[in-house]
């Protein structure tokens, strides 16, 4: 089994650690990640806040995809949730017929044949397979934080529940770690506001990473998530370093119970 | 769309940024006027609890049109129609992936991304290199 992977602009520039965790865990279960040659932004609000143009950058990444015969791989909430919305535009032969006029300069084509689902639901498909992997149970006290556009909205999701979602609780339940219940762990981190309002974001940051006070570690599974809660937590606690919390990307976690390398 | 919209305000009750003192889209839909639409995560909750099915995505896509962008957004915006990606990604990435182990990544060229969107804006600058 294969998937074209697709780590949108956060994750490529900034969190190689997070392409890295994704392709060892999904190997050791006989799933290839392929690299997108010539992928782009996937056209998220950053794009769709200006312009209706969205959709043709949207479209070009799954046409990329639908070339190598693949289905897409995600791992940030935004890229999940843009390119979902666009493969639904695209079944209206009128959109398709437009978007395809501008696609044909770079002789690509999109029909929405490539499916777009993200890390977590490719790991709930082989949770089995991963349950047979485990060799060195977790003894830690994990908190969760779900991203919320790879659930909502539900009807263009298909996956789980979009307000109280059970996927990540299945899989890190496997590596016989102990989960700490934060209360917020379905609510947005707010690393999106950090681009309107500052405060604001780390405001709903601080939300988070108090409610998980008694973890040892924060796992969460979309790059938004961890530039706030993991990169930005000094600006959220200011002068209380001491409270500095661990955050891991969900596969990192899943890695170190598979007994796969840390980095 | 907007039109079927009660202004029950369940949008505004379970938006995170509305919660922490904020004003964004939902402040609009349950009738207030003091609100920018650029203060949202995108999260999608409101839009999963609305019973008239208003389709707040879209409403607030046109909102954000009318308003003036937050510099963010805007530099955001740029980089995707100068290079391709919402950051200033050029091939010293692959230094990086290669650090990682990982392989090296083709990008997209320049040229490609102005045959998508010549129609977004002036010829941008070529992107430029080094992170932010
Ligand atoms: S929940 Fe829906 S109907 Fe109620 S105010 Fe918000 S948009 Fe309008
Ligand atoms: S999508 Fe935006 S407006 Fe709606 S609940 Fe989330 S942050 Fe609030």
């Amino acid at each position: 089994m294969k998937f074209a992977f697709y780590p949108g602009c956060l994750v490529l520039q900034r969190m190689p650690q997070y392409e890295l965790a994704t392709k060892r865990l999904l190997a050791a279960l006989g799933i290839g990640l392929q690299d997108i040659p010539q992928a782009a932004c996937c056209g998220a609000p950053i794009v769709e806040s200006f312009s209706d143009e969205w959709l043709t950058l949207a479209a070009y990444n799954l046409a990329l995809a639908e070339a190598m015969g693949l289905d897409i791989l995600t791992v940030c909430g935004s890229c999940t949730h843009t390119l979902r919305r666009a493969r639904r535009a695209l079944r209206e032969p009128d959109v398709r017929r437009r978007v395809n006029g501008r696609l044909a300069a770079l002789g690509l084509r999109v029909e929405g044949r490539s499916e777009v689902q993200h890390l977590l639901q490719v790991l709930m498909a082989h949770r089995q397979a991963l349950r047979e992997r485990i060799v060195s149970p977790l003894r830690l006290k994990v908190a969760l934080t779900y991203p919320c556009q790879v659930f909502r909205p539900g009807e263009l999701s298909g996956f789980d529940d979009p307000l109280r979602p059970q996927a990540m609780h299945d899989l890190v339940a496997l590596t016989g770690v102990e989960i700490v219940e934060t209360g917020v762990e379905y609510e947005c981190c707010g690393s999106t506001y950090m681009m309107s309002d500052e405060a604001l974001a780390l405001a709903a940051g601080r939300r988070k990473l108090e409610a998980s006070r008694g973890a040892d570690v924060l796992v969460d599974a979309c790059g938004n998530c961890h530039l706030l809660l993991e990169r930005m937590q000094h600006a959220i606690w200011g002068d209380q370093a001491a409270e500095r919390l661990p955050v891991l990307f969900l596969p990192q976690l899943l890695g170190l119970a598979l007994g796969l390398a840390p980095e | 769309m907007i039109e079927q919209c009660t202004h029950c305000g369940l949008c505004r009750e379970v938006c995170l940024a509305e919660r922490l003192g904020g004003h964004t889209i939902t402040s609009l839909l349950s009738g207030g006027d003091e609100y920018s639409a650029w203060l949202c995560s995108c999260c999608q909750l409101c839009q999963e609890v609305c019973p008239e099915g208003v389709d707040i995505h879209a409403v607030m896509m046109a909102e954000r049109r009318l308003e003036p962008p937050p510099e963010p957004y805007r530099r955001g915006f740029e980089h995707v129609l100068r290079c391709g990606y919402a950051f200033p990604i050029s091939e010293e990435i692959n230094a990086l992936r290669a650090a990682y182990g990982l392989e090296p990544l083709e990008l997209v060229s320049a040229e490609r991304i102005w045959l998508l969107l010549d129609s977004c804006a002036d010829p941008a600058p070529p992107c430029p290199t080094g992170q932010e």
